[in-house]
């Protein structure tokens, strides 16, 4: 994966860009992960 | 009264709206995102970014090196999940929407890649339960993702 997408992908999962996973299924549940965590967080916030 | 693009009987990666010249950006595969296929390459239908463009891919590639025509607007029919972490939880037409580095067209920003265009079909909350996915109308614009160029980035 390219530096620069990579620190794009860093950016969307809250990490640094050498931990966002470098195959697709990796990086699709990085995401389902990051989306379940802020739900919860937004849920926490407004119930 | 009926939504004007609703039509059960069209599938995702169907165009809704007619092609227009200069709207075709040729790139090749490998700078693509998209969908996961298990050829790991783009399909015809797919929507697609790269970097701060985005379309639909209007060819399926045969290799990484192939250049792919992409259309960078119009409206098609595509698959859409609505997570609900969007601020007012359901997905209303003209509402912003994004694609995320899997491919993954939604309604959340900060876990996208970029922004995608905007939604012609509603979605509905999906309060505390799973993501909703349904195939809608999708008006296709490229614009900036405006949260990178004014973000300090971890390099």
């Amino acid at each position: 994966m390219d530096a620069r997408i990579k620190q794009r992908v860093a950016f969307a999962l809250k990490c640094k860009p050498s931990e966002v996973p470098e195959d697709i299924e990796g990086l699709s549940k990085a995401l389902d992960k990051r989306r379940a965590e802020l739900k919860k967080a937004k849920e926490a916030k407004h119930g | 009264m009926a939504n004007p693009y609703l039509d059960t009987y069209r599938q995702a990666g169907e165009q809704v709206s007619s092609t227009g010249e200069g709207r075709h950006v040729m790139i090749e595969e490998f700078n693509l995102i998209h969908p996961a296929h298990a050829d790991g390459l783009v399909d015809k239908g797919d929507p697609v970014a790269f970097w701060d463009g985005v379309g639909v891919a209007l060819k399926s590639a045969t290799s990484i090196n192939e250049s792919i025509p992409i259309e960078t607007e119009g409206i098609w029919r595509l698959s859409v999940m609505n997570t609900g972490l969007n601020t007012f939880g359901s997905i209303v037409v003209g509402q912003v929407l994004f694609i995320d580095a899997s491919g993954v067209v939604y309604d959340e920003w900060s876990t996208s890649f970029t922004i995608f265009g905007y939604a012609l079909q509603p979605i509905a909350d999906p309060g505390q339960g799973a993501p909703i996915t349904e195939v809608i109308a999708v008006k296709v614009h490229w614009m900036y993702p405006y949260w990178f160029y004014t973000t300090e980035v971890e390099v």
